[in-house]
């Protein structure tokens, strides 16, 4: 009787961790606030007179400026699209730190999977090779 | 004088090195002469030695009649950032390169016997390495350029010749100020580099076994401590990389996919990769073809990531732009890609190991994933990185890829990586039976599920944060439960809880090394989650006195203070940071914005360190009458640092492991051949 029990509670409590998981994250993502928004996009813009860094990564006055200028577009009720498409019309394609906008850089997501495939082939083809013996 | 004899010590490494790798070659050769390494690798490591404390005298001693000491010093910079500016700038980190390197020269070299063909081979390799590098030195990177022609105090013009006359600019321009900043930024560099040269031992033995057409593993046997070790100091390089961009640049984070952080990490990845199929060659006898890929590929990434980092092709906070050194290093690459693997093509179907994989369901199946994950990981870190530099080259458009990209490739491979360690650590050789494997990870699995209940219960609503720490703690409770286990087997033969721990220790450190670092990764992937994913940021406008609540935080600024001191000019604003309330006080810190005699201004952040999250202070700006300041919170950031450390434990306890197991065999073998 107490080995019965004790194998249930071995499965309630994980089943009902299970539940507490999947039910408190079930709304989804609720929408972010301003500040993780502006950081968001921030992230995923580069900071045009900087080397190298994103205007959330910039310390630098310009990146300061230009985040305001994001925060004002967020509470105004744009987008992020819409904000990363003033920001690639004012300066440019490549201050998108993001390449999937470009055309051929479509081809940059593509490539982890393609390596998969080629690995998983691969392994698969070296274990029918050998099969019997 | 100090010109001369350090331009002389580097001639002589590079004469040692040409003599060390066609002497190596000689001896190594069918039916080859049997010569003495020793002399040439004596001079080889000398020229190595005198270069480099000619470097430092040179410094030390203030002699801006050399341009690398004048440019990259000056009187007022601080005795420890004086030693470090010797590996600070593009030359003299060369010259670092080429001590270490010259170090473990001497190491291999105590190995090799007479009539081992595979080790003098090895030497020839290192040779032929260290004859590039000390040629660079000599040439297109010379440290020891001697200061021709001085205006407004800077040196305008240099010549190679060290006799030639030479003039010196009063003081120095001084060190870069984003390295000056904090002491990590002296030890990094040196642990990178211990991490990247020591890879050259076992390309050095790869390549050996390659051309004496020498099958089965007894170069992999060889060189498995230097992988270990050479893995150990690159986790160390790129977590002390990582810590000190937390600790010294404002902006409050770590990693920012940089390509020179990248050129760091991919190299990594392809090791880590190579230190797990070793283990299953060494095991089982498969993947010796495998094997010669990733440790070709490591090394030649190692030369791609000095490239990136030390020719200026990236735009970067790293780069120093040189010219001269980029398309050297891109030629010895080249070289390296075509020899290497040219000679994999023609000699590898003499060398493999016969494929006989009994099963996809086993441990080797498990690293044959984990090889699979992380090659595909470096693969495109690598492309990504590359990828602006290529499009830009070729077709000149101008292209970015930064966080967006890898963050979001990262993700979806990070879990099933921590999936296959948690599963693939704890499965069988051979072939593992599906209730085995259930029986070993039945506990940590619920142990994984209650703890991320537990994080939605403190209300974590992030499903990538809540998806990692179910992941990690799988890693952990499998790897304890594991150890847990074999050491309750051992107690029952009547020993004390601790010899008994002690023992499963010590009868496999090779594993449970692997599983320290295991765990260590886990709590890695644990704090990145929840300090990028849970972090938030913002930025206050603060007149003296004001006070504000931000982020569950209350700060007060008190007043700003500026100080000068000899190389800088710091000025401090002091912030109370309190509770939420703004009665209890956490304490008052001090974020600074540095000014040194050459720009950029470098921000100090001043941190509170807590156990549930980091308070992160940076002045990210401000006028005479008000600061912007930045306050982030990053939740559990110290466990980065920990698990990192972790991580670098579980290597080290390898490698010393290892070395202890085979004194002790040792050991009674010279007591037999005494009797």
């Amino acid at each position: 009787m107490r080995e019965i029990v004790r194998r249930g509670l071995g499965w309630a409590v994980p089943l009902a961790a299970l539940v507490v998981i999947v039910v408190g994250l079930w709304p989804a993502a609720e929408a972010a606030d301003p500040a993780t928004r502006v950081q968001q996009v921030a992230s995923g813009i580069r900071c045009p007179f900087c080397s190298g860094e994103s205007l959330a990564d910039s310390t630098s006055d310009v990146a300061r400026d230009l985040r305001d200028i994001i925060a004002e577009q967020v509470a105004a009720g744009m987008t992020n699209a819409e904000i990363e498409d003033y920001f690639a019309a004012r300066y440019g394609d490549q201050i998108l730190l993001d390449p999937s906008r470009g055309g051929w850089a479509l081809a940059l997501w593509l490539v982890p999977l393609a390596a998969a495939a080629v690995g998983a082939v691969a392994i698969a083809r070296r274990r029918r090779a050998r099969a019997p013996s | 004088m100090i010109a001369l004899v350090g331009y002389l010590a580097i001639l002589a490494a590079a004469a040692g090195s040409a003599w060390l790798a066609v002497a190596g070659f000689r001896t190594a050769r069918p039916g080859g002469t049997e010569g003495s390494l020793r002399s040439p690798v004596a001079l080889l490591v000398g020229g190595a030695v005198v270069a480099f404390l000619a470097l430092e005298a040179g410094l030390l001693s203030h002699d801006f009649t050399l341009q690398y000491v004048a440019d990259h010093s000056s009187r007022s910079t601080p005795l420890i950032f004086l030693l470090a500016s010797a590996w600070a700038a593009l030359e003299g980190s060369i010259v670092l390169w080429g001590l270490v390197l010259a170090g473990f020269t001497w190491m291999v070299a105590r190995t090799v016997r007479r009539g081992d063909g595979l080790g003098a081979g090895a030497l020839a390799v290192i040779g032929a390495v260290a004859l590039f590098w000390f040629g660079m030195m000599a040439t297109v990177a010379d440290p020891f350029r001697v200061c021709t022609e001085v205006a407004s105090d800077v040196c305008q013009a240099s010549s190679w010749f060290p006799l030639a006359a030479a003039t010196a600019p009063l003081d120095g321009l001084g060190a870069n100020p984003l390295l000056q900043n904090n002491i990590l930024m002296a030890i990094h560099p040196p642990m990178l580099y211990l991490g990247f040269v020591g890879f050259t031992v076992p390309f050095a033995f790869a390549i050996s076994a390659l051309a004496g057409g020498e099958q089965g593993r007894t170069w992999l046997e060889r060189t498995h401590r230097w992988s270990l070790l050479a893995w150990t100091f690159l986790t160390l390089g790129v977590l002390l990389g990582a810590w000190w961009s937390y600790a010294v640049l404002g902006w409050g984070g770590y990693w920012a996919w940089d390509p020179v952080e990248n050129a760091a990490f991919i190299p990594w990845l392809v090791a880590t990769a190579f230190i797990h199929s070793a283990a299953v060659q060494r095991r089982r006898g498969v993947l010796q073809a495998w094997n010669l890929v990733l440790v070709i590929s490591t090394f030649a990434l190692t030369i791609l990531g000095t490239f990136l980092t030390r020719s200026g092709t990236i735009l970067s906070v790293h780069s120093f732009t040189q010219s001269g050194v980029g398309p050297a290093l891109l030629g010895f690459l080249v070289l390296v890609l075509l020899a290497s693997f040219g000679l994999f093509a023609w000699r590898a179907d003499l060398v493999a190991s016969a494929p006989r994989l009994e099963s996809l369901a086993s441990r080797e199946g498990a690293f044959l994933l984990n090889n699979l994950l992380l090659a595909v990981f470096a693969f495109t870190v690598l492309v990504g990185t590359l990828y602006p530099i290529l499009t830009e080259a070729f077709s000149g458009d101008v292209v970015s890829v930064g966080r967006p990209f890898f963050d979001r490739i990262t993700l979806p491979i990070a879990f099933l990586l921590l999936l296959a360690i948690g599963v693939g650590s704890i499965a069988p050789y051979r072939v593992a039976r599906g209730t085995v494997v259930w029986a070993r990870i039945r506990t940590p699995l619920r142990a994984a599920l209650v703890a991320g209940a537990g994080a939605v219960l403190v209300g974590v609503r992030s499903v990538p944060v809540v998806l990692i720490t179910v992941l990690s703690t799988f890693v952990i409770g499998v790897a304890v439960r594991r150890f847990w286990e074999q050491a309750g087997v051992v107690r029952r033969s009547g020993v004390t809880a601790g010899s008994a721990m002690t023992r499963v220790l010590g009868g496999d450190p090779g594993y449970w090394g692997g599983q320290i670092a295991h765990i260590g990764v886990a709590l890695v992937a644990l704090a990145i989650a929840t300090s990028t994913g849970l972090a938030s940021r913002s930025e206050v406008h603060l007149a003296e006195g004001d006070t504000a609540v931000v982020d569950g935080y209350c700060v007060e600024y008190l007043g700003s203070t500026t100080r000068t001191e000899p190389q800088r000019t710091v000025t401090a604003a002091r912030v109370r940071l309190l509770r939420d309330d703004c009665q209890r006080e956490i304490g008052v810190l001090a974020p600074s914005i540095n000014e040194y005699r050459r720009p950029p201004a470098v921000a100090s952040p001043a941190i509170h360190v807590g156990i549930v999250e980091d308070t992160f202070l940076s002045l990210v700006g401000g006028t005479t009458s008000e600061i912007v300041l930045g306050v982030y919170v990053f939740p559990l950031q110290w466990l980065l640092w920990a698990g990192g450390l972790v991580t670098v434990g579980g290597g080290a306890f390898a490698y010393l492991g290892r070395h202890r197991s085979r004194r002790k065999r040792a050991a009674p073998a010279r007591e037999r051949s005494h009797a």
